[in-house]
């Protein structure tokens, strides 16, 4: 336990983005051989410390020393050089290539000159699969995969060769059990081989299994560093959300309407599979499942983005089809979707337009576009949803995470929405904006506004929503009040 | 004027003066070279030829912005006089009545690229790359085989005066272009159709999810990107007195590095018609003054190439370096 | 679990993978052949397959070199004038007065200068980082204009080896040419497949990001595609040059088109990272019999290129629908 067993000293790191302080001098230090936890909420800036510690991001304040020896990457090539692994949440892929040459990318394997042998390179990646103990085919094309299979491979490829410290942004997103316990034989085995390892994760339970430190970062500041054994469950909550999440979003009792959605046996392709459902008005229903469980696809087919192979869907009683957001959009349908900076806003263009993007046709009688009612409508949501930008002609990239969210939620309100889809909502966006975001919703409800939210986040589906369903291959397979369940229960539901 | 749209989608300021700048530069040089440069009839010549080149340039642009693109208008146009010449000459077909067929062409090919790039989701530049190739052909062989040859002379009262005449001191093909130039201007920068464009360019995805008819709209401007190839084909026809195989060969190029001298990228969203007309004046005067010069003709395609590269590399460069700070 | 890698080894370097274009290719082929043979039976004569094996390696060759280009994810539609250019400095440099250099460096100069300009194409996508298409639309008119400028009239070269270079065969039979395209063909392929570089290629065209994650440098790979592409359309140059025994300003005009036609056709996609020689060898023999077929039945030469628009436009449609199948089939 003395000093010199430190592998990585992250020091006094600081990172500011547009708008946001997204790492507030953190310092974190990783003895050889540790497994560390490392938690937060999603943006409290764990994915910002992870693309410095690789070089992805670059460093403006603050040091990283690495056995002993102050580094600085330039490139993430220069940090897997020094034996920094990192498997990304979002995969970095080759598509159309071998499982082999996704494990070896960036590397010849074979014989003498340069020349690559696909036997050798075969040979060496079942090796590396079989550690895993994986039975991928390595010359298997690897959009030909499962979710669950490329995530394996994205660790066969971090774990092979010389590897220092293993970062691994939540591992198990898209495993079932069985994979997961594999995925803990192999990390215990690196462990055992003197690699560190820093492991982020939502879910206590793995955390608690798995590290022997965990770290804890809030709003970008660590607010936590506990031995593993010395904390408890509770303690890393509060740690997490700083208030107990009841505490800090008391739900409101809302008078619930008719049903004004109901949709049956919806299907598409293989990603839905016969989903029905109903939402009430003055109601908040959650959907909950993991990756590739098809909570997003069932979004997207409600909104009309994609068009169901199968199934009807109903607003108001009145069945509609939904071809195009154009249909949805008539019938009253918001849409918040998940990938704020792509599908959500465009931030290329002003706070103004982005909030009357769904609404043009009402900027004015004919043709013209009447810049006196574009204002006001603007303006409205501005002192509503309490919009931080220095006008309506402010261009959205400059806006934090929290208020480009609500310039999406003022979209679909400027619409008069009846039923709001938010897929994510408060995903990368700060404390204070996401309690207004739920704040938001409660006053839509009251108002008889249905509001549908994809979240993968327990604590919040389960302080804020009425009712929950849980998703897994496409199906649902849980309907729960959300008083009457616990994140326990959804979590091995939908796990299992 | 505080326009919404101005704060980004236009020129920058300082943009728009450096090119007023060249501007200056480039005729006060071409000027001192041969003093004909600034003469009246040098000055209603390179009105005309910046005529066709500023219509093709006003139909790219709404084009451009929502992220489309079209190559084939060269041989478009090349079809189009052909087909105009060929119905009024050989097919005896009234004069009006085979311009508005010569639109047609042009509108059709037009819907067609946008049709096709739309539904399968092809890249704009090969398709109509593809589009180009068998234009010029159906053009060619059109003229071989209805004239055996490839250029078709129409003499006819309305074009002659419509080429020649002025109106209030304006060449009628020039007013064409100053009425264009208007509802263009007005359309992008006042309407909701305007608005519509530069969302579909800023952000499609986002467009789409604002319950915009994104495939539509888009199949739409390149339907209009076609009208004005067909507008473009009546008055090359009109000034030149000949419907000619060849007549839209070297098009492509000045137009497009217009356009983006302009300001407008080739990611879409941004550009404005203004952006658009002072590109088309500079690339006009650069090509003019070469010819003043009795610059060779392969000359001209060099620069021709060299333009395009300068404009889109200097572009690139500034946004590299505004990536950086 | 060893019997199953030998047999998905076996697999990967089978040319009928499953979603290859290359089987449809070949059916197609044949029934092209059949047609053409029935419309002229000249067609199926030894002297007409002759010629079209001797025409067709242009197009193959440079098409080889393209293919590199397409599937990091770029274009090159400046190799029509590459083409020229090394034509006309062949022309050009044979013919100085006074310093009769031999023909070998005449023609190592001509494909130097094809690589240059594959170096100028290459400096301006990946460093200066303008788009690959609007880049080489600019060379494409530069290097034409280029071209006129030196040919302003037919440069002729009557010197029989180099001559031989181009019209040469062997085996009294077989074209020097075609040699020349099989030859360089399986050494890409081998490159592609066998080397870092290769590899590197497809990684690059796949996900550039993950590529420069992995350390690969994605500017280096890219540039050097278009070296290779700017040295092969030199190659076609040379041969063209060699072949007719003269350059002219127009050499390789619109083979831009023809190039990028045999590519997508050969299931090389424009998206990058997919696709393989196989493809393109099958391709540039379907797309050569075809135009040698039409000649042979009498049909204009206007005609035959808006075919090749057609085929380009039908390739591209088929590429399309190809990968809008695969996205819809993965889970």
């Amino acid at each position: 336990m003395s000093e010199n067993n430190v592998v990585l000293e992250m020091k006094s790191i600081t990172k500011n983005f547009p708008g946001v302080k997204a790492l507030d001098n953190i310092d974190i230090k990783v003895k050889k051989g540790e497994i560390l936890g490392l938690l937060g909420e999603n943006g409290a800036g764990k994915s910002t410390l992870i693309k410095i510690l690789s070089g992805a991001y670059s460093l403006e304040e603050g040091k990283i020393i690495i056995d002993g020896e102050e580094k600085v990457f330039k490139h993430p090539h220069e940090s897997i050089d020094e034996g920094i692994k990192v498997i990304y949440q979002e995969l970095t892929s080759f598509e159309p290539l071998t499982v082999a040459e996704n494990i070896f990318a960036g590397e010849t394997i074979g014989a003498k000159g340069g020349f690559i042998s696909w036997r050798k390179m075969g040979k060496k990646a079942r090796e590396i699969l079989d550690k895993l103990n994986s039975d991928i085919d390595p010359f298997k094309v690897m959009e030909k995969l499962t979710v669950a299979e490329k995530q394996m491979v994205e660790i066969a490829k971090a774990i092979h060769g010389d590897v220092k410290i293993l970062v691994m942004d939540e591992p198990t997103s898209a495993l079932d059990e069985q994979d997961v316990d594999n995925l803990y034989k192999t990390i215990r085995k690196l462990k055992e081989m003197g690699v560190t390892i820093i492991y982020i994760s939502h879910r206590m339970e793995e955390i608690f299994e798995i590290t022997d430190r965990v770290v804890v970062l809030r709003d970008g500041r660590k607010v936590g560093d506990k031995l593993t054994k010395e904390t408890s469950r509770d303690e890393l909550v509060s740690l997490i959300v700083g208030k107990k999440f009841s505490e800090q979003y008391p739900k409101k009792e809302i008078e619930k309407g008719k049903v004004i959605l109901e949709v049956k046996n919806v299907s598409y392709l293989n990603k839905v599979k016969d989903v029905s459902f109903y939402l009430k008005a003055g109601e908040i229903v959650a959907f909950f499942g993991l990756l590739g469980a098809g909570t997003h696809s069932l979004f997207s087919v409600l909104f009309g983005d994609k068009i169901a192979t199968s199934g009807q869907v109903f607003v108001e009683g009145k069945e509609i089809k939904l071809t195009h957001p154009n249909i949805a959009k008539k019938y009253n349908i918001g849409y918040v979707p998940l990938d704020r900076k792509e599908e959500g806003v465009a931030t290329e263009m002003t706070v103004g337009e982005n909030i009357t993007s769904a609404n043009i046709e009402n900027l004015g009688n004919g043709f013209m576009i009447d810049q006196k009612i574009e204002k006001k409508h603007c303006d409205k949501w501005f002192d509503k949803l309490s919009i931080k930008a220095p006008s309506h002609k402010t261009m959205v990239k400059s806006l934090s995470g929290g208020n480009q969210q609500k310039v999406v939620v003022a979209k679909w309100l400027e619409r008069e929405s009846k039923i709001l889809l938010m897929n994510e909502p408060t995903r990368g966006i700060d404390v204070g904006s996401k309690a207004e975001i739920y704040k938001i919703a409660e006053d839509l409800c009251e108002k008889g506004v249905g509001v549908l939210i994809v979240s993968s986040e327990l604590p919040e589906i389960l302080a804020i929503s009425d009712r929950v369903y849980v998703m897994k291959d496409g199906e649902i397979i849980g309907e729960f009040k959300t008083k009457e369940t616990n994140q326990e229960e959804l979590m091995h539901l939908a796990s299992t | 004027m505080q326009d919404i749209n101005t704060k980004k989608k236009g020129l920058r300021l300082s943009d728009t003066i450096i090119l007023l700048i060249i501007l200056g530069v480039l005729v006060a040089f071409f000027t001192l070279i041969n003093s004909d440069f600034i003469a009246y009839n040098n000055i209603s010549t390179m009105l005309k030829n910046m005529v066709l080149t500023g219509i093709l340039a006003l139909g790219l642009t709404p084009l451009m912005i929502a992220r489309g693109l079209d190559i084939s208008f060269g041989s478009s146009i090349s079809l189009i006089s052909v087909v105009i010449a060929l119905l009024y000459t050989v097919g005896g077909v009234n004069l009006w009545l085979a311009l508005i067929i010569g639109v047609l062409v042009g509108v059709f090919v037009g819907f067609i690229n946008g049709l096709l790039i739309e539904s399968f989701d092809l890249i704009p530049i090969i398709l109509t790359l593809g589009m180009m190739a068998i234009l010029q052909a159906l053009a060619l062989v059109l003229a071989n085989t209805f004239s055996n040859t490839y250029s078709i002379l129409v003499m006819t009262d309305p074009l002659y005066y419509f080429a020649t005449r002025t109106f209030f001191k304006i060449p009628y093909p020039v007013l064409v272009l100053i009425v264009l130039v208007i509802v263009y201007w007005f359309i992008l920068a006042k309407t909701k159709v305007g608005r519509t464009i530069y969302l579909i360019g800023a952000n499609p995805t986002v467009a789409k999810l604002s319950g915009i008819k994104v495939k539509k709209i888009k199949i739409l401007l390149y339907t209009f990107m076609g009208l004005v190839t067909g507008i473009g084909g009546i008055i090359i026809v009109a000034v030149s007195g000949v419907g000619m195989s060849y007549h839209g060969k070297n098009l492509a190029l000045p137009t497009l590095s217009a356009v983006l001298l302009g300001g407008i990228s080739l990611m879409g969203g941004s550009g404005t018609v203004a952006g658009t007309m002072l590109g088309v004046l500079i690339v006009t005067v650069i090509f003019n003054g070469l010819s003043v010069l009795n610059v060779p003709s392969y000359y001209i395609q060099l620069f021709q190439g060299l333009a395009l590269i300068i404009i889109v590399a200097a572009y690139e460069i500034r946004n590299n370096r505004a990536a950086m700070n | 679990m060893a019997n199953k890698n030998t047999k998905s080894f076996l697999d990967t370097i089978n040319v009928f993978k499953k979603n290859s274009m290359t089987p449809t290719l070949i059916i197609v082929y044949i029934l092209m052949i059949a047609i053409f043979a029935s419309v002229n039976p000249l067609y199926i004569s030894l002297t007409n397959i002759k010629s079209i094996l001797a025409t067709i390696s242009i197009s193959g060759i440079m098409a080889v070199g393209l293919t590199t280009v397409i599937l990091t994810g770029n274009f090159d539609i400046s190799v029509g004038s590459t083409l020229g250019i090394a034509a006309i400095i062949c022309a050009k440099f044979y013919n100085i007065e006074g310093l009769n250099l031999p023909i070998g460096v005449v023609i190592l100069i001509a494909l130097l200068a094809g690589a240059a300009i594959g170096a100028i194409n290459g400096f301006l996508v990946t460093v200066v980082g303008i788009n690959s298409i609007i880049t080489t639309l600019g060379t494409l008119a530069i290097f034409r204009g280029l071209a006129y400028f030196f040919a302003t009239e037919t440069a002729r070269i009557y010197y029989k080896p180099f001559i031989f270079v181009g019209r040469g065969y062997v085996f009294n039979n077989v074209p020097l040419t075609l040699i020349y395209f099989i030859g360089l063909l399986v050494l890409m392929y081998l490159v592609l497949r066998f080397t870092k570089f290769g590899r590197n290629i497809y990684q690059v065209g796949a996900n550039a990001d993950a590529a420069r994650l992995a350390g690969v440098s994605v500017d280096r790979t890219t540039f050097f595609t278009f070296i290779i592409s700017g040295a092969t359309a030199a190659m076609g140059g040379v041969i063209m040059a060699s072949q007719l025994a003269f350059a002219q300003g127009e050499f390789g005009l619109g083979y831009e088109f023809k190039i990028l036609t045999i590519c997508v056709l050969a299931g090389i996609s424009l998206a990058g990272g997919r696709g393989t020689l196989v493809g393109v060898l099958v391709a540039t023999f379907i797309l050569g019999s075809i135009s040698n077929g039409l000649a042979l039945a009498d049909v204009p030469i206007e005609w035959r290129e808006a075919f090749q628009g057609l085929i380009l436009i039908v390739a591209i449609l088929i590429d399309s629908i190809r990968v809008r199948r695969e996205k819809l089939l993965r889970a």
